[in-house]
Protein backbone atom coordinates (compact mmCIF):
# COMPACT_ATOMS: atom_id res chain seq x y z
CA UNK A 1 0.00 0.00 0.00
CA UNK A 2 1.04 3.40 -0.63
CA UNK A 3 0.20 6.46 0.28
CA UNK A 4 -1.88 7.35 -3.19
CA UNK A 5 -3.83 3.83 -2.68
CA UNK A 6 -7.41 4.47 -2.20
CA UNK A 7 -8.57 3.26 0.72
CA UNK A 8 -10.65 0.12 -0.24
CA UNK A 9 -13.59 0.58 2.34
CA UNK A 10 -13.92 4.43 3.96
CA UNK A 11 -16.84 5.38 6.08
CA UNK A 12 -17.28 8.67 7.28
CA UNK A 13 -20.79 9.31 9.85
CA UNK A 14 -22.18 6.25 8.84
CA UNK A 15 -25.41 5.75 10.19
CA UNK A 16 -28.51 3.42 9.59
CA UNK A 17 -30.91 3.00 12.53
CA UNK A 18 -33.83 0.21 12.50
CA UNK A 19 -35.84 1.35 15.80
CA UNK A 20 -34.04 4.16 18.29
CA UNK A 21 -30.76 3.19 19.52
CA UNK A 22 -30.67 -0.31 17.05
CA UNK A 23 -28.13 -0.42 14.63
CA UNK A 24 -25.02 1.06 13.30
CA UNK A 25 -24.70 5.29 14.68
CA UNK A 26 -21.99 7.66 12.94
CA UNK A 27 -19.03 5.04 11.93
CA UNK A 28 -15.87 5.79 11.11
CA UNK A 29 -13.99 3.64 9.32
CA UNK A 30 -10.78 2.52 6.40
CA UNK A 31 -9.87 -0.52 4.83
CA UNK A 32 -6.72 0.12 2.85
CA UNK A 33 -5.79 -2.77 0.21
CA UNK A 34 -3.47 -5.20 1.97
CA UNK A 35 -4.95 -5.07 5.19
CA UNK A 36 -7.43 -7.43 7.04
CA UNK A 37 -9.98 -5.28 8.95
CA UNK A 38 -11.44 -7.71 11.61
CA UNK A 39 -14.51 -6.29 13.31
CA UNK A 40 -15.51 -7.63 16.50
CA UNK A 41 -19.02 -7.27 18.54
CA UNK A 42 -20.79 -9.33 20.63
CA UNK A 43 -24.48 -10.39 18.65
CA UNK A 44 -26.73 -7.59 18.20
CA UNK A 45 -24.03 -4.77 18.06
CA UNK A 46 -24.64 -3.92 14.46
CA UNK A 47 -22.10 -6.24 12.77
CA UNK A 48 -24.55 -7.41 10.02
CA UNK A 49 -26.07 -4.12 9.06
CA UNK A 50 -22.81 -2.74 8.78
CA UNK A 51 -21.67 -5.13 6.56
CA UNK A 52 -24.82 -5.15 4.94
CA UNK A 53 -24.47 -1.47 4.39
CA UNK A 54 -21.03 -1.87 2.97
CA UNK A 55 -22.56 -4.64 0.30
CA UNK A 56 -24.96 -2.07 -1.04
CA UNK A 57 -27.88 -4.88 1.06
CA UNK A 58 -29.01 -1.72 2.95
CA UNK A 59 -29.13 2.20 2.43
CA UNK A 60 -27.74 4.35 5.05
CA UNK A 61 -29.85 6.64 6.84
CA UNK A 62 -26.89 9.67 7.19
CA UNK A 63 -22.85 9.58 6.62
CA UNK A 64 -20.46 8.48 4.13
CA UNK A 65 -19.69 5.05 2.30
CA UNK A 66 -17.10 4.39 -0.25
CA UNK A 67 -17.11 0.66 -1.16
CA UNK A 68 -14.22 0.04 -3.47
CA UNK A 69 -14.17 3.93 -5.48
CA UNK A 70 -18.36 3.44 -5.73
CA UNK A 71 -19.90 6.05 -3.75
CA UNK A 72 -22.94 4.14 -1.43
CA UNK A 73 -23.72 7.07 0.16
CA UNK A 74 -25.46 8.26 -2.91
CA UNK A 75 -27.67 5.42 -3.61
CA UNK A 76 -24.61 3.33 -5.69
CA UNK A 77 -23.78 -0.23 -5.81
CA UNK A 78 -20.21 -1.28 -4.51
CA UNK A 79 -18.75 -2.72 -7.83
CA UNK A 80 -19.98 -6.44 -7.22
CA UNK A 81 -17.69 -8.36 -9.54
CA UNK A 82 -14.54 -6.79 -7.75
CA UNK A 83 -15.77 -8.41 -4.41
CA UNK A 84 -17.17 -11.79 -2.68
CA UNK A 85 -18.81 -12.19 0.39
CA UNK A 86 -19.75 -14.89 2.75
CA UNK A 87 -22.44 -14.34 4.76
CA UNK A 88 -24.20 -16.29 7.60
CA UNK A 89 -27.73 -16.23 5.92
CA UNK A 90 -26.20 -18.08 2.44
CA UNK A 91 -27.62 -20.23 0.77
CA UNK A 92 -27.29 -22.76 -2.05
CA UNK A 93 -29.56 -24.44 -4.83
CA UNK A 94 -29.80 -27.96 -2.77
CA UNK A 95 -30.46 -30.37 -5.21
CA UNK A 96 -27.82 -28.93 -7.57
CA UNK A 97 -23.94 -30.30 -6.92
CA UNK A 98 -21.46 -28.08 -4.92
CA UNK A 99 -19.67 -27.84 -8.11
CA UNK A 100 -22.62 -26.76 -10.20
CA UNK A 101 -23.74 -23.68 -7.83
CA UNK A 102 -19.78 -22.91 -7.98
CA UNK A 103 -20.04 -22.56 -11.72
CA UNK A 104 -23.05 -20.62 -11.99
CA UNK A 105 -21.83 -18.03 -9.60
CA UNK A 106 -18.59 -18.00 -11.11
CA UNK A 107 -20.33 -17.81 -14.46
CA UNK A 108 -22.31 -14.66 -13.10
CA UNK A 109 -19.32 -12.93 -12.41
CA UNK A 110 -17.95 -13.30 -16.01
CA UNK A 111 -15.68 -16.58 -15.23
CA UNK A 112 -15.34 -19.47 -17.41
CA UNK A 113 -13.25 -21.89 -19.59
CA UNK A 114 -10.21 -23.54 -18.48
CA UNK A 115 -8.66 -21.68 -15.77
CA UNK A 116 -12.33 -21.50 -13.84
CA UNK A 117 -12.35 -25.01 -13.97
CA UNK A 118 -8.68 -25.73 -12.65
CA UNK A 119 -9.69 -22.61 -10.04
CA UNK A 120 -12.73 -24.75 -8.82
CA UNK A 121 -10.78 -27.81 -8.59
CA UNK A 122 -8.15 -26.14 -6.56
CA UNK A 123 -10.16 -24.21 -4.24
CA UNK A 124 -12.31 -27.51 -3.63
CA UNK A 125 -9.08 -29.90 -2.85
CA UNK A 126 -7.93 -26.96 -0.47
CA UNK A 127 -11.05 -26.60 1.43
CA UNK A 128 -11.49 -30.04 1.67
CA UNK A 129 -14.41 -30.73 -0.67
CA UNK A 130 -12.93 -32.01 -3.66
CA UNK A 131 -14.64 -35.97 -3.41
CA UNK A 132 -17.98 -34.01 -2.50
CA UNK A 133 -17.71 -31.44 -5.29
CA UNK A 134 -20.03 -33.81 -7.47
CA UNK A 135 -22.50 -34.49 -4.45
CA UNK A 136 -25.85 -32.50 -4.26
CA UNK A 137 -25.68 -29.82 -1.64
CA UNK A 138 -28.71 -31.11 0.01
CA UNK A 139 -25.88 -33.86 1.20
CA UNK A 140 -23.64 -31.72 2.36
CA UNK A 141 -23.59 -30.69 6.16
CA UNK A 142 -23.02 -27.00 7.98
CA UNK A 143 -19.51 -26.75 7.54
CA UNK A 144 -19.80 -28.15 3.70
CA UNK A 145 -22.15 -25.27 2.69
CA UNK A 146 -19.62 -22.85 4.64
CA UNK A 147 -16.65 -23.98 2.45
CA UNK A 148 -18.65 -23.60 -0.54
CA UNK A 149 -19.91 -20.53 0.18
CA UNK A 150 -16.11 -19.30 0.49
CA UNK A 151 -15.03 -20.88 -2.81
CA UNK A 152 -17.81 -18.79 -4.41
CA UNK A 153 -16.71 -15.91 -2.88
CA UNK A 154 -12.76 -16.38 -3.59
CA UNK A 155 -13.20 -18.01 -7.42
CA UNK A 156 -13.06 -14.57 -9.05
CA UNK A 157 -10.09 -13.41 -6.56
CA UNK A 158 -11.94 -10.42 -5.46
CA UNK A 159 -10.02 -7.05 -4.10
CA UNK A 160 -12.39 -6.83 -1.06
CA UNK A 161 -13.76 -10.06 0.49
CA UNK A 162 -16.72 -10.06 3.06
CA UNK A 163 -17.30 -12.49 5.61
CA UNK A 164 -19.91 -12.55 8.76
CA UNK A 165 -18.90 -14.92 11.17
CA UNK A 166 -16.84 -16.87 8.80
CA UNK A 167 -15.79 -19.94 11.97
CA UNK A 168 -19.38 -20.40 12.70
CA UNK A 169 -20.01 -24.28 12.34
CA UNK A 170 -16.64 -24.99 10.65
CA UNK A 171 -13.89 -27.51 11.96
CA UNK A 172 -10.88 -26.08 13.50
CA UNK A 173 -8.57 -26.93 10.88
CA UNK A 174 -10.25 -25.54 8.40
CA UNK A 175 -10.47 -22.42 10.64
CA UNK A 176 -6.68 -22.24 10.65
CA UNK A 177 -6.45 -22.50 6.66
CA UNK A 178 -8.50 -19.52 6.67
CA UNK A 179 -6.70 -17.10 8.74
CA UNK A 180 -3.67 -18.37 7.01
CA UNK A 181 -5.02 -17.60 3.38
CA UNK A 182 -6.52 -14.34 4.63
CA UNK A 183 -2.91 -13.42 5.76
CA UNK A 184 -1.75 -14.24 2.17
CA UNK A 185 -4.35 -12.17 0.52
CA UNK A 186 -3.03 -9.12 2.87
CA UNK A 187 0.59 -9.98 1.50
CA UNK A 188 -0.66 -9.61 -2.29
CA UNK A 189 -2.53 -6.48 -1.44
CA UNK A 190 -5.87 -8.03 -1.32
CA UNK A 191 -8.37 -6.33 1.48
CA UNK A 192 -10.60 -8.35 4.30
CA UNK A 193 -13.15 -7.60 5.92
CA UNK A 194 -14.35 -9.67 8.98
CA UNK A 195 -17.29 -9.50 11.54
CA UNK A 196 -17.15 -11.72 13.85
CA UNK A 197 -17.41 -12.32 17.71
CA UNK A 198 -14.47 -15.11 17.95
CA UNK A 199 -11.62 -13.05 18.61
CA UNK A 200 -9.31 -15.76 19.33
CA UNK A 201 -9.44 -16.60 16.10
CA UNK A 202 -9.22 -13.22 14.46
CA UNK A 203 -6.40 -11.99 16.60
CA UNK A 204 -4.67 -14.70 14.10
CA UNK A 205 -6.43 -13.63 10.72
CA UNK A 206 -6.80 -9.61 11.02
CA UNK A 207 -4.01 -6.47 11.60
CA UNK A 208 -6.61 -4.10 12.02
CA UNK A 209 -9.34 -4.42 14.45
CA UNK A 210 -12.22 -2.23 15.75
CA UNK A 211 -14.86 -2.64 18.15
CA UNK A 212 -18.30 -2.27 17.96
CA UNK A 213 -20.87 -2.11 20.62
CA UNK A 214 -24.87 -1.20 20.48
CA UNK A 215 -24.06 0.03 17.02
CA UNK A 216 -20.80 2.11 17.41
CA UNK A 217 -17.38 2.08 17.22
CA UNK A 218 -15.69 1.84 20.24
CA UNK A 219 -11.94 1.41 19.45
CA UNK A 220 -10.05 0.59 16.73
CA UNK A 221 -6.62 0.12 15.44
CA UNK A 222 -4.29 -2.39 15.07
CA UNK A 223 -4.11 -5.76 16.77
CA UNK A 224 -0.53 -4.67 18.47
CA UNK A 225 -2.20 -1.40 19.62
CA UNK A 226 -5.66 -2.49 21.00
CA UNK A 227 -3.63 -4.82 23.22
CA UNK A 228 -0.89 -3.07 24.24
CA UNK A 229 -4.04 -0.53 25.28
CA UNK A 230 -4.81 -2.88 27.85
CA UNK A 231 -1.21 -3.63 29.47
CA UNK A 232 2.09 -2.83 27.60
CA UNK A 233 3.76 -5.96 29.42
CA UNK A 234 4.11 -9.64 29.04
CA UNK A 235 4.40 -12.04 31.80
CA UNK A 236 6.57 -14.89 31.64
CA UNK A 237 6.38 -17.65 34.60
CA UNK A 238 9.70 -19.84 33.97
CA UNK A 239 10.01 -23.15 36.47
CA UNK A 240 13.35 -23.46 37.34
CA UNK A 241 15.14 -26.89 37.94
CA UNK A 242 16.16 -27.14 41.46
CA UNK A 243 16.14 -23.94 43.63
CA UNK A 244 19.33 -21.43 41.83
CA UNK A 245 19.50 -17.84 43.68
CA UNK A 246 19.75 -15.67 40.08
CA UNK A 247 20.21 -12.36 39.83
CA UNK A 248 18.14 -9.87 37.38
CA UNK A 249 20.17 -9.58 34.00
CA UNK A 250 21.06 -6.33 32.78
CA UNK A 251 18.41 -6.86 29.77
CA UNK A 252 16.27 -3.55 28.67
CA UNK A 253 12.69 -4.09 28.47
CA UNK A 254 12.68 -6.07 31.85
CA UNK A 255 10.43 -4.65 34.50
CA UNK A 256 10.24 -6.83 37.19
CA UNK A 257 11.95 -9.74 38.44
CA UNK A 258 10.42 -12.08 41.42
CA UNK A 259 11.92 -15.48 42.39
CA UNK A 260 9.58 -18.28 44.75
CA UNK A 261 11.63 -21.30 45.18
CA UNK A 262 11.38 -22.84 41.71
CA UNK A 263 9.23 -20.37 40.16
CA UNK A 264 10.65 -17.02 38.30
CA UNK A 265 8.22 -14.26 37.66
CA UNK A 266 9.34 -11.78 35.35
CA UNK A 267 7.49 -8.84 33.28
CA UNK A 268 8.79 -7.28 30.10
CA UNK A 269 7.80 -4.84 27.75
CA UNK A 270 5.26 -6.35 24.73
CA UNK A 271 8.36 -7.29 22.72
CA UNK A 272 8.30 -10.85 21.64
CA UNK A 273 11.86 -10.64 21.14
CA UNK A 274 12.81 -10.18 24.41
CA UNK A 275 11.97 -13.90 25.62
CA UNK A 276 14.05 -15.66 24.08
CA UNK A 277 16.74 -13.22 25.26
CA UNK A 278 15.13 -13.56 28.50
CA UNK A 279 15.55 -17.24 28.37
CA UNK A 280 19.61 -16.82 27.10
CA UNK A 281 20.52 -15.11 29.95
CA UNK A 282 18.64 -17.16 32.76
CA UNK A 283 20.77 -20.36 31.52
CA UNK A 284 23.95 -18.63 30.74
CA UNK A 285 23.49 -17.94 34.85
CA UNK A 286 23.10 -21.44 35.59
CA UNK A 287 19.37 -21.93 35.99
CA UNK A 288 17.89 -25.04 34.11
CA UNK A 289 14.34 -24.33 32.82
CA UNK A 290 11.48 -27.06 32.96
CA UNK A 291 8.81 -24.90 32.16
CA UNK A 292 8.25 -21.68 30.40
CA UNK A 293 4.79 -19.68 30.35
CA UNK A 294 3.87 -16.55 28.55
CA UNK A 295 0.57 -14.41 29.04
CA UNK A 296 -0.32 -10.93 28.10
CA UNK A 297 -3.40 -9.49 27.63
CA UNK A 298 -5.45 -10.88 24.46
CA UNK A 299 -8.10 -9.40 22.33
CA UNK A 300 -10.98 -10.37 24.39
CA UNK A 301 -9.57 -8.24 27.14
CA UNK A 302 -8.89 -5.02 24.76
CA UNK A 303 -12.56 -5.73 24.02
CA UNK A 304 -13.42 -5.58 27.30
CA UNK A 305 -11.55 -2.73 28.40
CA UNK A 306 -12.92 -0.41 25.74
CA UNK A 307 -17.07 -1.44 25.93
CA UNK A 308 -16.66 -2.19 29.90
CA UNK A 309 -18.39 -5.84 28.12
CA UNK A 310 -17.38 -9.05 28.31
CA UNK A 311 -17.78 -10.83 24.97
CA UNK A 312 -20.19 -14.08 25.40
CA UNK A 313 -18.53 -16.97 23.95
CA UNK A 314 -19.54 -17.42 20.15
CA UNK A 315 -22.92 -19.57 19.53
CA UNK A 316 -22.12 -23.22 17.54
CA UNK A 317 -24.45 -23.51 14.98
CA UNK A 318 -26.49 -27.00 15.06
CA UNK A 319 -25.19 -29.55 12.39
CA UNK A 320 -21.38 -27.85 12.75
CA UNK A 321 -18.49 -30.33 11.37
CA UNK A 322 -17.04 -31.86 14.35
CA UNK B 1 -25.50 -30.91 -15.54
CA UNK B 2 -23.68 -27.69 -15.74
CA UNK B 3 -26.50 -24.65 -15.90
CA UNK B 4 -24.52 -21.40 -16.99
CA UNK B 5 -27.62 -18.65 -15.73
CA UNK B 6 -30.31 -18.32 -13.71
CA UNK B 7 -33.01 -20.24 -16.27
CA UNK B 8 -31.13 -23.19 -16.16
CA UNK B 9 -30.60 -23.26 -12.93
CA UNK B 10 -33.65 -22.76 -11.23
CA UNK B 11 -35.05 -25.07 -14.28
CA UNK B 12 -32.07 -28.01 -13.70
CA UNK B 13 -33.49 -27.11 -9.62
CA UNK B 14 -36.87 -27.60 -9.90
CA UNK B 15 -36.78 -30.78 -12.06
CA UNK B 16 -33.37 -32.14 -10.20
CA UNK B 17 -35.25 -35.91 -9.65
CA UNK B 18 -37.22 -38.17 -10.63
CA UNK B 19 -39.79 -37.81 -7.85
CA UNK B 20 -39.67 -34.02 -8.16
CA UNK B 21 -40.33 -34.25 -11.56
CA UNK B 22 -43.32 -36.88 -11.20
CA UNK B 23 -44.79 -34.68 -8.24
CA UNK B 24 -45.30 -31.62 -10.53
CA UNK B 25 -46.47 -33.74 -13.24
CA UNK B 26 -48.33 -36.59 -11.17
CA UNK B 27 -50.49 -34.33 -8.86
CA UNK B 28 -51.07 -31.86 -11.97
CA UNK B 29 -52.60 -34.80 -14.09
CA UNK B 30 -54.60 -36.15 -10.89
CA UNK B 31 -56.44 -32.84 -9.98
CA UNK B 32 -56.81 -31.79 -13.43
CA UNK B 33 -58.19 -35.34 -15.37
CA UNK B 34 -61.50 -35.03 -13.61
CA UNK B 35 -62.06 -31.87 -15.83
CA UNK B 36 -61.41 -34.24 -18.84
CA UNK B 37 -62.81 -37.44 -18.44
CA UNK B 38 -65.49 -36.70 -16.68
CA UNK B 39 -68.96 -35.55 -17.92
CA UNK B 40 -69.32 -32.42 -16.90
CA UNK B 41 -70.33 -28.56 -18.93
CA UNK B 42 -67.58 -27.02 -21.23
CA UNK B 43 -67.44 -24.35 -19.10
CA UNK B 44 -66.92 -25.75 -15.95
CA UNK B 45 -63.88 -28.24 -17.94
CA UNK B 46 -62.87 -24.70 -18.88
CA UNK B 47 -62.63 -22.98 -15.82
CA UNK B 48 -61.92 -26.18 -13.63
CA UNK B 49 -58.50 -26.06 -15.88
CA UNK B 50 -57.59 -22.28 -15.96
CA UNK B 51 -57.99 -22.14 -12.07
CA UNK B 52 -55.37 -25.07 -11.85
CA UNK B 53 -53.28 -22.92 -14.33
CA UNK B 54 -53.85 -20.02 -12.09
CA UNK B 55 -52.76 -21.68 -8.66
CA UNK B 56 -49.92 -23.59 -10.80
CA UNK B 57 -48.36 -20.44 -11.65
CA UNK B 58 -49.58 -17.57 -9.79
CA UNK B 59 -49.76 -18.71 -6.60
CA UNK B 60 -46.57 -21.02 -6.63
CA UNK B 61 -44.56 -18.24 -7.77
CA UNK B 62 -45.73 -16.27 -5.12
CA UNK B 63 -45.12 -18.77 -2.17
CA UNK B 64 -41.93 -19.43 -4.23
CA UNK B 65 -40.63 -16.56 -4.48
CA UNK B 66 -40.66 -16.02 -0.31
CA UNK B 67 -39.58 -19.32 0.37
CA UNK B 68 -36.19 -18.36 -1.52
CA UNK B 69 -36.11 -14.84 0.80
CA UNK B 70 -36.48 -16.78 3.51
CA UNK B 71 -33.94 -19.35 2.89
CA UNK B 72 -31.65 -16.18 1.87
CA UNK B 73 -31.53 -16.97 -2.00
CA UNK B 74 -32.52 -13.31 -3.00
CA UNK B 75 -29.38 -11.57 -1.50
CA UNK B 76 -26.87 -14.15 -2.72
CA UNK B 77 -28.74 -13.28 -6.16
CA UNK B 78 -28.26 -9.44 -4.89
CA UNK B 79 -24.69 -10.11 -4.41
CA UNK B 80 -23.85 -10.87 -8.12
CA UNK B 81 -23.04 -8.54 -10.47
CA UNK B 82 -26.33 -9.35 -12.32
CA UNK B 83 -28.97 -6.91 -13.44
CA UNK B 84 -32.44 -7.60 -12.03
CA UNK B 85 -34.69 -7.40 -15.12
CA UNK B 86 -32.18 -10.58 -15.88
CA UNK B 87 -32.74 -12.23 -12.94
CA UNK B 88 -36.40 -11.70 -12.99
CA UNK B 89 -36.59 -12.70 -16.57
CA UNK B 90 -34.74 -15.54 -15.72
CA UNK B 91 -37.33 -16.72 -13.44
CA UNK B 92 -39.97 -16.02 -15.48
CA UNK B 93 -39.04 -18.22 -18.25
CA UNK B 94 -37.88 -21.04 -15.85
CA UNK B 95 -41.51 -20.59 -14.17
CA UNK B 96 -43.13 -20.62 -17.07
CA UNK B 97 -41.65 -23.95 -18.02
CA UNK B 98 -42.53 -25.43 -15.57
CA UNK B 99 -46.09 -24.19 -15.64
CA UNK B 100 -46.22 -25.63 -18.94
CA UNK B 101 -44.78 -28.89 -17.88
CA UNK B 102 -46.92 -29.20 -15.40
CA UNK B 103 -50.50 -28.07 -16.99
CA UNK B 104 -49.71 -28.08 -20.88
CA UNK B 105 -50.50 -31.81 -21.11
CA UNK B 106 -53.81 -31.75 -19.25
CA UNK B 107 -54.93 -28.77 -21.63
CA UNK B 108 -53.65 -30.80 -25.15
CA UNK B 109 -55.37 -33.39 -23.80
CA UNK B 110 -58.92 -31.27 -23.32
CA UNK B 111 -58.21 -29.98 -26.94
CA UNK B 112 -57.52 -33.44 -28.51
CA UNK B 113 -60.35 -35.51 -26.38
CA UNK B 114 -62.98 -32.56 -26.81
CA UNK B 115 -62.07 -30.21 -29.71
CA UNK B 116 -63.76 -29.56 -32.01
CA UNK B 117 -63.17 -30.44 -35.36
CA UNK B 118 -60.51 -28.27 -37.86
CA UNK B 119 -58.86 -26.64 -35.21
CA UNK B 120 -55.69 -26.95 -36.49
CA UNK B 121 -55.06 -23.34 -37.59
CA UNK B 122 -56.29 -22.21 -34.02
CA UNK B 123 -53.68 -23.82 -32.40
CA UNK B 124 -50.53 -20.97 -32.63
CA UNK B 125 -53.74 -18.56 -31.31
CA UNK B 126 -54.44 -20.81 -28.68
CA UNK B 127 -50.28 -21.99 -27.39
CA UNK B 128 -49.68 -17.80 -27.37
CA UNK B 129 -52.36 -17.47 -25.02
CA UNK B 130 -52.06 -20.42 -22.96
CA UNK B 131 -47.85 -19.02 -22.63
CA UNK B 132 -48.65 -15.49 -22.19
CA UNK B 133 -51.24 -15.97 -19.38
CA UNK B 134 -48.86 -18.03 -17.81
CA UNK B 135 -45.97 -15.27 -17.79
CA UNK B 136 -48.86 -12.39 -16.82
CA UNK B 137 -49.17 -14.79 -13.75
CA UNK B 138 -46.01 -15.74 -12.86
CA UNK B 139 -45.20 -11.89 -13.38
CA UNK B 140 -48.10 -11.39 -10.61
CA UNK B 141 -47.16 -14.11 -8.30
CA UNK B 142 -43.13 -12.67 -8.46
CA UNK B 143 -45.11 -9.02 -7.40
CA UNK B 144 -46.83 -10.50 -4.42
CA UNK B 145 -44.06 -12.53 -3.42
CA UNK B 146 -42.10 -9.42 -3.15
CA UNK B 147 -44.72 -7.43 -1.27
CA UNK B 148 -45.88 -9.78 1.14
CA UNK B 149 -43.23 -9.80 3.91
CA UNK B 150 -44.07 -13.63 5.68
CA UNK B 151 -45.31 -17.32 4.72
CA UNK B 152 -48.67 -16.45 6.22
CA UNK B 153 -49.37 -13.13 4.46
CA UNK B 154 -48.45 -14.77 0.99
CA UNK B 155 -50.42 -17.87 1.29
CA UNK B 156 -53.47 -15.52 2.57
CA UNK B 157 -52.82 -13.03 -0.15
CA UNK B 158 -52.44 -15.83 -3.03
CA UNK B 159 -55.81 -17.30 -1.86
CA UNK B 160 -57.33 -14.14 -2.38
CA UNK B 161 -55.61 -13.31 -5.39
CA UNK B 162 -56.54 -16.75 -7.13
CA UNK B 163 -60.11 -15.51 -6.32
CA UNK B 164 -59.53 -11.81 -7.93
CA UNK B 165 -58.15 -12.60 -11.11
CA UNK B 166 -60.76 -15.64 -11.33
CA UNK B 167 -63.63 -13.11 -10.58
CA UNK B 168 -61.89 -9.82 -13.12
CA UNK B 169 -62.06 -12.42 -15.48
CA UNK B 170 -65.62 -13.36 -15.50
CA UNK B 171 -64.52 -17.33 -14.45
CA UNK B 172 -66.81 -16.77 -11.32
CA UNK B 173 -70.46 -16.32 -12.49
CA UNK B 174 -71.17 -12.10 -12.33
CA UNK B 175 -74.78 -10.90 -11.66
CA UNK B 176 -76.03 -8.97 -14.33
CA UNK B 177 -75.71 -5.21 -13.81
CA UNK B 178 -71.95 -6.43 -12.14
CA UNK B 179 -71.27 -8.27 -15.79
CA UNK B 180 -72.06 -5.03 -17.30
CA UNK B 181 -69.28 -2.86 -15.02
CA UNK B 182 -66.66 -5.59 -15.52
CA UNK B 183 -66.85 -5.88 -19.14
CA UNK B 184 -64.27 -3.32 -19.83
CA UNK B 185 -61.48 -5.58 -17.55
CA UNK B 186 -62.09 -8.81 -19.15
CA UNK B 187 -61.47 -7.19 -22.22
CA UNK B 188 -57.66 -6.84 -20.82
CA UNK B 189 -57.76 -9.90 -18.91
CA UNK B 190 -55.36 -12.92 -20.72
CA UNK B 191 -57.07 -15.34 -18.78
CA UNK B 192 -60.65 -14.47 -20.10
CA UNK B 193 -59.24 -14.31 -23.64
CA UNK B 194 -57.49 -17.81 -23.25
CA UNK B 195 -61.17 -19.11 -21.08
CA UNK B 196 -62.99 -17.65 -24.77
CA UNK B 197 -60.70 -19.15 -26.67
CA UNK B 198 -60.80 -22.65 -25.18
CA UNK B 199 -64.22 -22.28 -25.05
CA UNK B 200 -64.56 -21.20 -28.62
CA UNK B 201 -61.70 -24.74 -29.36
CA UNK B 202 -64.44 -27.21 -28.02
CA UNK B 203 -67.87 -25.99 -29.23
CA UNK B 204 -66.66 -24.11 -32.25
CA UNK B 205 -65.83 -21.32 -33.56
CA UNK B 206 -62.22 -22.16 -32.94
CA UNK B 207 -60.24 -18.88 -32.45
CA UNK B 208 -59.02 -17.32 -35.19
CA UNK B 209 -55.39 -17.94 -36.19
CA UNK B 210 -53.48 -14.61 -37.59
CA UNK B 211 -49.92 -13.74 -38.15
CA UNK B 212 -49.57 -12.34 -34.62
CA UNK B 213 -49.73 -15.32 -32.42
CA UNK B 214 -47.07 -17.08 -34.52
CA UNK B 215 -44.92 -13.53 -33.90
CA UNK B 216 -45.29 -13.55 -30.55
CA UNK B 217 -44.48 -17.55 -30.40
CA UNK B 218 -41.61 -16.79 -32.36
CA UNK B 219 -40.14 -14.07 -29.80
CA UNK B 220 -41.10 -16.25 -27.15
CA UNK B 221 -39.37 -18.80 -28.89
CA UNK B 222 -36.18 -16.53 -29.20
CA UNK B 223 -35.95 -15.55 -25.61
CA UNK B 224 -35.66 -19.18 -24.56
CA UNK B 225 -32.96 -20.20 -26.62
CA UNK B 226 -30.77 -17.08 -25.63
CA UNK B 227 -31.24 -18.30 -22.40
CA UNK B 228 -31.07 -22.11 -22.95
CA UNK B 229 -28.69 -22.19 -24.86
CA UNK B 230 -26.01 -19.59 -22.94
CA UNK B 231 -23.00 -21.35 -21.99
Amino acid sequence: MTPSDPPVVLARGLSREHAPGRGVMGVDLDLEPGHCLGLLGPNGSGKTTLTSLLLGLLKADRGELKVLGANLSRGGRPPLARLGAVLDTDSHWEDLSGLANARFTAGARGLSGRDLEENLGRLFEEAGLGPQAGDRVKAYSFGMRRKLSLIQALVHRPELLVLDEPTAGVDAGFMVRLSGLIRERSGRGLATWIATNDPDWLAGAADRVAFLDRGRIKARGTLEELIAGVSPLLEVRLTLEGFPDLTPPDLAGLRSWAQKGDTLTVLLDRDRGLVPRLVEAVVLAGGGIRSLEVAGPTLKDAFLLATGRALEKPLEKVGGEG
Amino acid sequence: MRPANLFQVELASALATPRKAGLRLGLSFLLGAPFILAQMPVRVRVVGLILLALFHSFFGAAVGRVRVRALGRETKLALLPLPGWLILLDRLLAGVVVDLIQTGPLLLLLVAVHGSPGLGPALPSLAWLFCGTLLVLNLLGQGLGRLAKSNAEVHLGGALGVGLVAFLSGLIPTPGPLAGLLKPVWGLSPVRGLAEALEGALLGPAPSGGVWPVVFLAGLAVLYLWRALER
